[in-house]
């Protein structure tokens, strides 16, 4: 590219919503992580016997296993500084005039109580460790739709939880799954009965707002035979001088006939270390969509994956990932046929811009008998300077002969034809390449809701500003 | 196993920066018909190098047909095409490789990699990892990778054309592997 690109002012960009609250916690552990803070705070919960002896199996596994070698820089997480378990000072609120004004603020801020009063069905929103302020519109109970926090679900569906929790991401399945099998607390609890279409997406809010808090949602999704839901998470952290740690598992239950869409948009400030266990389990004709926004995070591992278990079933992935100063986003998908004409698209977007570095890491497995399958990967790379990076590591494996796996993968850059084009309709250089950025996006940006599909170009607009190519 | 040789013909698509390469382009072929194994190391090491690899991988017998190549791009202007094709049968299992780098320095690189498997029938596998990284943006870099059996439209169009479902396939292996083989 011919012009200079300014990067002072790239790793200058504010960020609209770093901002700290004070918050007073009911309790907060010590840093660090062993036994006795477990079984304290399962006590704190009212658990049953089995959900503590699993947390303390789940530590046991998580002390022995070594921390991942590939993917980012794992290597600033200290284990022993973070606070594994915070409650914010008071209980589950019931309606919107409990919740206290500081929190309130910050909901405020993020824009919470307007997208439940215009359109969301289920306003959930994640205060550190435990949900405080949960809502159900009527209709939903109704239908007799379940959308609560983990801890509620754990108390008010026992044998639900116990039948499905770490049944699609086991205890053991990686260290960090391990950790947070241990230590979880908050995320969301949804249950979907036969044939019952959700309609309005259930939304939930996830924040981190202490210093050191780590984050250990739990989401369990079971939708039933023929049911549909979309479920939407989103994310903002304020800003923190040490790295903050976000270690999530996701599990989906996506049963005969079902459809779930999952739309995560992240953006955690840049010092967040968020590692994210993300799996779904598809039966017959079943369909499970993820739709995955990584915008923020120092390091996001995240790799979203669909069990096709059942004949039929598809699976699918759309994802985006900017990377920008000091970012590294190692984001992917994963799919697993083992079941006959079984099929599954990925598209992978990522823009890596001002020395951020973008990954692609990916993997389609068919195992015999799962004749007839198809799948197909896409993965686009835009790096906007000569001092980003992009890599790609996909890995096929076909051991049935009856099936077809596509593959492709560019990097590019935003080319000077486009550029000179736009710029002879009088557009000028920065907003052509804004433009250019937000349509090379946009197969992806058109999946999630309106307000993220906002959000997202807003913030594309914000970090090209000053850089042209 | 290894043969060269060289082209002046320019492969279609690649006008970009066809003006500053008047080298005449190396091209290199590969065939691995037992199994074992081949490893690979491309360097774009000179400005304007430019490289074409072009492998066949014949799996009839079991066993394991390994094949790891690097397109390795450090030096400036380089032009590079890896394209690989395999078929497999008998309990044979393909396993590619693939890496693409391109380094810091390496600017107005252009690299293909590409790997295609026909696998014959339900004992054979593959495996394909078809890899990239980069590190500068004035790039052009890309990778396609296929896994999957012969058509059946392919098949029933031949069929109906009074060929034998046998003859007709390998006509079909024929065709798929002429690219990489190379008229001889």
């Amino acid at each position: 590219m011919s012009k200079k690109t300014d990067q002072n002012k790239l790793q200058d960009t504010p960020y609209s919503l770093g901002h700290t609250d004070e918050v007073e916690y009911e309790y907060q552990s010590p840093t660090g992580l062993d036994e006795d803070l477990i079984r304290k705070m399962s006590a704190m919960k009212k658990e049953p016997e089995w959900m503590l002896d699993r947390r303390l199996k789940a530590l046991q596994i998580y002390e022995g296993m070594a921390m991942p070698t590939w993917g980012g820089d794992l290597s600033p997480i200290h284990g022993e500084e973070i606070h594994y378990y915070t409650r914010p000072k008071m209980d589950q609120a019931k309606s919107w005039d409990e919740v206290p004004d500081a929190i309130k603020k910050t909901f405020e801020k993020i824009g919470v109580p307007e997208a439940e009063r215009e359109m969301l069905a289920g306003v959930k929103g994640q205060y550190d460790s435990e949900v405080i302020y949960g809502s159900l519109k009527r209709n939903l109970a109704e239908k007799g739709i379940v959308f609560l926090s983990m801890d509620e679900g754990l108390k008010q569906y026992p044998e639900l939880v116990m039948e499905y929790f770490g049944k699609v991401v086991p205890i053991g399945d990686n260290k960090l799954a391990a950790l947070n099998s241990a230590v979880w607390s908050g995320g969301s609890f949804v249950y979907v009965p036969k044939n019952v279409d959700v309609g309005l997406p259930l939304q939930a809010y996830f924040r981190i707002n202490t210093e050191s808090a780590g984050q250990f949602e739990r989401t369990l999704i079971i939708a039933d035979e023929g049911s549909r839901v979309h479920y939407i998470e989103g994310c903002s952290a304020p800003s923190f001088s040490s790295a903050s740690l976000h270690s999530a598992v996701v599990e989906i239950f996506v049963k005969k006939g079902a459809r779930v869409q999952y739309s995560t948009v992240q953006n955690w400030f840049k010092n967040v270390y968020n590692l994210v266990t993300k799996r779904a389990w598809v039966e017959e004709n079943a369909e499970m969509k993820w739709v995955d926004g990584n915008l923020g995070s120092k390091l996001t591992m995240k790799y979203p994956s669909c069990i096709l278990a059942g004949r039929k079933a598809h699976g699918e992935l759309l994802s985006i990932a900017w990377a920008g100063a000091g970012q590294h986003q190692d984001t992917g998908a994963k799919m697993i046929h083992l079941a006959p004409e079984t099929t599954s698209l990925i598209v992978s977007k990522s823009v890596s811009k001002g020395g951020g570095r973008a990954t692609y890491r990916g993997m389609v497995q068919m195992v015999p008998g799962a004749y007839g399958s198809r799948s197909k990967v896409v993965c686009d790379a835009l790096i906007l300077d000569e001092l980003s990076r992009s890599d790609t590591y996909p890995t096929n494996k076909i051991m049935e002969n009856d099936v077809i796996l596509e593959h492709e993968a560019t990097v590019s850059r935003v080319s000077e034809e486009q550029l000179l084009y736009l710029q002879s309709r009088g557009i000028n250089a920065d907003e052509a390449s804004t433009m250019i950025v937000n349509g090379f996006m946009e197969p992806v940006v058109k999946e999630i809701p309106l307000e993220y599909a906002v959000e997202m170009n807003r913030l594309v607009g914000l970090e090209m500003v000053g850089s042209v190519g | 196993m290894w043969a060269e040789e060289s082209d002046t013909l320019l492969p279609a698509g690649r006008q970009c920066h066809s003006d500053t390469r008047k080298n005449k382009m190396n091209i290199k072929r590969f065939k691995l018909d037992k199994p074992g194994e081949i490893d690979l190391v491309i360097s774009f090491s000179t400005a304007g190098d430019e490289k074409k690899i072009l492998g066949v991988i014949s799996a009839m017998e079991p066993g394991e047909y390994k094949v790891k190549v690097v397109a390795d791009h450090v030096a400036t202007n380089t032009f590079g095409r890896v394209i690989i094709k395999g078929v497999a049968a008998n309990g044979a299992h393909i396993r590619i490789d693939g890496m693409v780098k391109i380094g810091r320095e390496a600017k107005k690189t252009d690299s293909f990699l590409e790997m295609r498997v026909l696998l014959l029938d339900k004992t054979s596998s593959a495996v394909a990892e078809p890899k990239l990284e980069i590190e500068n943006n004035d790039v052009k870099a890309s990778h396609a990778a296929t896994v999957g059996k012969i058509d059946e439209d392919q098949l029933f169009y031949l069929g109906s054309r009074g060929i034998e479902t046998e003859e007709a396939k390998k006509l079909i292996i024929d065709g798929f592997l002429k690219e990489v083989k190379g008229v001889k």
